[in-house]
C-alpha cells in the first residue's frame, strides 16, 4: 500500500507556489499561469483519490478529499483577486464564498489540513476589509425525504453524518419532495451567495456591491399595495452541498 | 453568548391532543409543536436528524414523538449555519441528569469540528426542559459559539428542579 508521499510532496510545491500568489498585487499572467498548473493538479489529485479508494485507503482517500479543496479553495481565491482587478466585484464575492468553503471542507476533510484555520480566518478578514457589508436571504424549505448521499438510504435511518468525510467523499443530505416555505433577510447565513444583489433606486436599479446605478428597474412581482423596496438576489444556490467542483 | 429562558406549553398535554408518543429521554422537538393542528404537520429543523444520531451514538436515551413508521417534514431554514430544538423529559432528569452533560459535550464536541475554519460562527440550540415535580415545560434558548454550549448543562439542571 503506497504513503503517497512522491504525491504528497507535488501537491505541497504547486500549492505553495500559487499561494505565494494570492495576493491583489501579484501579476495577473503569474496568477493565470498558477491557475493552470492547479487545473493539471487537480487531475492529478482526482487520480490518486481514485486509486486510495481502489486501495481502500480511507486515510488517503480523505486526505486527497482535503487536496481536492484546498485546490478549488486557491482556484478560488486566485480568480477572486483577478475578477476585482478585472472590475467584477460580484464574481470576485462568489469566489471568496467559494473560497472559504473550501477551506472549511479541507480542514474537515483531514486532521492534516487543520493548519488551514489561519487561511480561514484571512479570508473571514479578506471579507470585512475589501467588500462592503451584504444583506443576506435566507430560503426556508419543507423537505420530505433526505436521502444520505453516502449510502442512498434515507438520512435519518442511516449511520452517515452530514459533513463527514467517507473514503474520499463528503456525506450530504440530497434533499427531495422539496416545499417552499418562506424567505428572509437574515444576519447570519448559511450560506452567503444568497444576498441581495440589485435594488430599485432613482434613476435605475443600483448593484449593492459596485454601488453603480444601472439602466432598467426589477419589476414588482409582489401583486401587492404595499410600500416596499423592489430587490433582486439570490436565494438558493448549489455551493453549499460541500462537494468539490460543486457550482452554482 | 446568550441564553434566555421562556415558558412553554405542557409537552404532554400537547403530545396527547396530537396522538403523539411521549418521550421519556431526550427527543428532537417538532418546530411547530405548538401550532401543528395534527401530527401529520409536525416539523422538525434538518439538523434535528443529524442530532438524533449523535445522540444515539452516544448510547443516550433518543425517543420520537411521532408513532413507529410515522416521519416528520424537515425544514432546512437557511437563516444559521447551524440550528436545532431538543426535548429533555422529566424522567430523564429525575433517573440520570449526567446524561444532560455528556449530550451537551457530544454536540459541542461536533459543532466544534465542523465549524473549525468559521471564525465568528454562531449556533442556535433551543431546548425544551420538562420540569421534574410538575412537569411544567420551559425553553431554553442558547445562541454562542459551539464550545459555550457545554456551559447551559447547570442552567438547564436549575430549571428541572425548579
Amino acid at each position: 500500500m503506497s504513503d503517497y508521499s512522491k504525491e504528497i510532496e507535488l501537491f505541497n510545491a504547486t500549492v505553495e507556489k500559487a499561494g505565494e500568489l494570492s495576493y491583489i498585487v501579484r501579476d495577473n499572467e503569474l496568477q493565470r499561469s498558477a491557475l493552470a498548473e492547479l487545473s493539471a493538479l487537480a487531475a492529478k489529485v482526482e487520480a490518486w483519490k481514485r486509486q486510495a479508494i481502489s486501495d481502500q485507503n480511507e486515510r488517503y482517500a480523505n486526505v486527497f478529499l482535503g487536496g481536492q479543496c484546498v485546490i478549488e479553495a486557491l482556484e478560488a481565491e486566485l480568480n477572486m483577486w483577478l475578477q476585482l482587478k478585472d472590475g467584477r466585484p460580484d464574481e470576485a464575492w462568489e469566489n471568496l464564498v467559494n473560497a472559504q468553503r473550501a477551506t472549511r471542507n479541507a480542514i474537515r476533510a483531514s486532521r492534516g489540513f487543520s493548519h488551514l484555520e489561519a487561511r480561514a480566518t484571512r479570508l473571514f478578514n479578506i471579507e470585512r476589509v475589501v467588500f462592503p457589508a451584504q444583506v443576506f436571504l435566507s430560503a426556508g424549505l419543507i423537505v420530505r425525504s433526505q436521502q444520505c448521499s453516502i449510502c442512498g438510504a434515507e438520512y435519518d435511518d442511516c449511520p452517515h453524518i452530514v459533513g463527514k468525510p467517507y473514503m474520499g467523499e463528503f456525506c450530504r443530505c440530497i434533499l427531495k419532495d422539496i416545499e417552499a416555505n418562506h424567505i428572509a433577510i437574515v444576519t447570519e447565513p448559511a450560506n452567503k451567495q444568497c444576498r441581495v444583489v440589485y435594488f430599485n433606486d432613482e434613476g435605475g436599479k443600483r448593484n449593492r456591491m459596485t454601488w453603480r446605478v444601472e439602466p432598467g428597474s426589477i419589476p414588482d412581482t409582489s401583486g401587492t399595495e404595499r410600500k416596499g423596496r423592489v430587490v433582486e438576489g439570490i436565494i438558493l444556490s448549489t455551493t453549499d452541498v460541500g462537494a468539490p467542483g460543486s457550482k452554482r | 453568548m446568550t441564553v434566555n429562558v421562556a415558558d412553554y406549553i405542557r409537552i404532554a398535554d400537547r403530545a396527547a391532543d396530537l396522538g403523539c408518543d411521549m418521550p421519556t429521554g431526550f427527543a428532537i422537538m417538532p418546530e411547530n409543536f405548538e401550532t401543528a393542528a395534527t401530527r401529520r404537520e409536525l416539523v422538525v429543523r434538518g439538523e434535528g436528524s443529524t442530532l438524533r444520531k449523535l445522540l444515539r451514538d452516544g448510547q443516550l436515551p433518543v425517543q420520537d414523538f411521532l408513532p413507529s413508521g410515522e416521519r416528520p417534514g424537515f425544514i432546512h431554514n437557511k437563516s444559521h449555519d447551524w440550528a436545532a430544538f431538543i426535548f429533555i423529559s422529566a424522567a430523564l432528569l429525575s433517573t440520570d441528569p449526567s446524561a444532560v452533560t455528556v449530550a451537551l459535550g457530544i454536540i459541542s464536541n461536533y459543532l466544534a469540528d465542523m465549524f473549525k475554519g468559521t471564525p465568528d460562527k454562531k449556533i442556535k440550540l433551543d431546548i425544551v426542559v420538562e420540569r421534574k415535580g410538575d412537569r411544567v415545560s420551559k425553553k431554553l434558548t442558547y445562541e454562542g459559539d459551539a464550545v459555550g454550549l457545554a456551559s447551559i448543562a447547570d442552567t438547564i439542571l436549575r430549571i428541572a428542579d425548579e
